[in-house]
């Protein structure tokens, strides 16, 4: 009997569990249509280390749409993969070097969750759906790499023609006018090992405090190409410049250039210059006489 | 009478069982840790009668350690520690919603202990206090590969005369205790007759504290191979500077869900570059 209490007890207690860790998407209830709002991603980590996140969050698109995101309140991180928005879906993915349990603020008591990003949101059209999480892994900074067993918090959203919504902070009063453009950056340029099965690349990465960066372009040609970071590049013979942009969702454009080395150095180019002008020379000279 | 009990013993058992979050029983090994951190505020007037915005952090490294502080990764100040491995360290700042703090100490030997972030939001004119940040010790093997049956020695700085658990993993697991020396030097010697040949991972810890050291890969095998100056064997390091930074992170971002993957890349030996691989980036991250 008491075996079978015990095995009906423990079921019954993991039915019930309440993970201590969750990632929650925190919206307003109720929007006005055309208006633009933060739909928040926050990570509480139950006093665990975590380093790294990998999260898919569908929407309604049918009633919102998608205009950037913002990084100024939130947690320092690089991104693996920058938000990318996809058919009703954002995908994002990132790490933060040595880890992080939560945020200190002196205002509230304990550790806060860990605010991983804010998106912006604007209504296109009134009805209601979900902001679900569809995919979301959270892994611990404990060497291994080990999941962080955690559940998804969702959050609904209607637009409608009243609108008195809770978390009203995340209503914005008018939509972002992003004119500034992305933060200035520097292209580093990673040599290749000789040996090595990686090939020489640049590595390029920018923020943006309003709309976010939505894209980065090289200068091939007379054309700029869309391209991601890192981005593997031959060496020439002799050194050159390239060219990358950084765009955000508003299309503002933030330039930076890098030099890449060539296989021989710029003394050679000079010398070969200087060699084949004066050997030019002479041979006129010759002609001449 | 004694179905009744029976029924109300059950009733309380599945309600303790419901009602008490998982939570609980994995804070309990949390909550072993003796030190803690707390952020505090305190009103700091300076000379002209203005507030003061500032930042301070305190705990314990090792004895004569360097404790460096950087702030949005960017370097900020460094402090030497006490005799007691003891250290406090003062930033002046302004406003902040999102500023993260990172701290790590390098002990005497420079050997570099791993990074502690701290995101914090700073008030205007008021003095943040973060007070009790413990460092994990710092640790090195002296071979990478030891031979069947031989000794291998680890080392590294602790707080003077602490207890502390060596903690051997792989085929088989394996746990030494010991007291660091009053000079915060430890070191033990640890003999391999009982384990098997393999690959292993080795670390330290204060006894009752969750925090670990950087956890070092060896094997066990054929040859005696001897780590030259103090090699830290770090995943993911492919140019073996002994630095993880942004060149590490663009190497293992570039082979990210590309086939055949460079070793050094691929930091749990899975043949794909996913997640996992930047979590132990992410943990060896020294900027």
């Amino acid at each position: 009997m008491k075996i079978i209490l015990f095995i009906i007890t423990i079921f019954f207690a993991n039915t019930f569990a309440v993970y201590a860790a969750d990632v929650s998407v925190l919206a307003p209830k109720i929007v006005k249509n055309n208006q633009t709002f933060i739909v928040s991603v926050d990570l509480n980590t139950d006093h665990v280390l975590v380093n790294s996140f990998d999260i898919t969050i569908s929407y309604p698109s049918d009633i919102l749409s998608f205009k950037g995101y913002k990084e100024d309140v939130s947690i320092k991180k690089l991104w693996i993969v920058p938000p990318t928005n996809s058919s009703g879906s954002i995908h994002f993915s990132g790490i933060i070097p040595g880890g992080v349990d939560g945020v200190y603020d002196p205002d509230r008591i304990g550790l806060q969750a860990i605010p991983v990003i804010e998106l912006i949101f604007s209504s296109i059209a009134l009805g209601n759906g979900e902001f679900t999480l569809i995919h979301s892994d959270i892994l611990q900074n404990d060497g291994l790499g080990t999941p962080l067993i955690h559940e998804n918090k969702n959050s609904s959203i209607v637009v409608s023609n009243v609108a008195t919504s809770t978390y009203n902070e995340l209503v914005l009063d008018k939509s972002i006018q992003d004119v500034e453009p992305p933060a200035p950056f520097t292209i580093q340029f990673i040599e290749a090992g000789l040996f090595s099965k990686t090939p020489s690349m640049i590595f390029f990465s920018t923020t943006d405090n309003d709309l976010g960066v939505e894209k980065y372009q090289l200068h091939t040609g007379n054309i700029w190409k869309d391209v991601k970071s890192p981005l593997p590049v031959k060496k020439s013979i002799f050194s050159r410049y390239l060219s990358i942009r950084a765009l955000d969702f508003n299309g503002n454009i933030r330039e930076a250039q890098v030099e890449i080395p060539g296989i021989l150095p710029q003394m050679y180019l000079t010398l070969f210059i200087v060699v084949f002008i004066c050997s030019f020379m002479l041979f006129m000279l010759k002609r001449k006489r | 009478m004694h179905k009744i009990k029976s029924i109300i013993q059950f009733l309380f058992i599945l309600f303790v069982a419901i009602f008490t979050p998982i939570s609980l029983f994995a804070s309990d090994i949390i909550l072993n840790d003796t030190v803690s951190v707390s952020a505090t505020v305190i009103r700091a007037p300076s000379a002209t009668g203005s507030y003061l915005t500032s930042v301070t952090f305190s705990g314990f490294a090792y004895p004569e350690a360097i404790v460096h502080l950087w702030k949005n990764g960017v370097p900020q100040t460094t402090a030497y520690t006490f005799s007691d491995g003891s250290f406090n360290i003062r930033l002046d700042e302004v406003y902040s919603p999102n500023a993260l703090y990172s701290l790590y100490a390098i002990d005497k030997m420079h050997r570099r202990s791993l990074i502690l972030n701290y995101p914090i939001v700073v008030k205007s004119g008021y003095l943040t206090q973060i007070s009790g940040i413990l460092f994990a010790p710092t640790i090195s093997l002296d071979k990478t590969e030891v031979k069947n049956g031989d000794y291998i020695t680890v080392s590294g700085y602790a707080l003077p005369t602490t207890s502390l658990s060596v903690v051997i993993k792989g085929i088989q697991d394996k746990t030494f205790y010991m007291n660091s020396n009053s000079d915060g030097t430890y070191q033990l010697t640890i003999p391999l007759l009982d384990f098997k040949k393999g690959d292993y991972n080795i670390y330290v810890n204060y006894k009752n504290s969750n925090k670990i050291s950087k956890v070092i890969l060896f094997t066990i095998g054929e040859v005696n191979i001897l780590s030259t100056e103090l090699v830290e064997n770090i995943p993911g390091d492919c140019n073996a500077d002994s630095i993880i930074n942004i060149i590490d992170f663009s190497v293992t971002a570039f082979w990210y869900d590309r086939p055949n993957p460079p070793v050094c890349v691929d930091t749990n030996d899975d043949n794909i570059i996913n997640l996992t691989d930047f979590s132990i980036l992410a943990f060896y991250w020294t900027g």
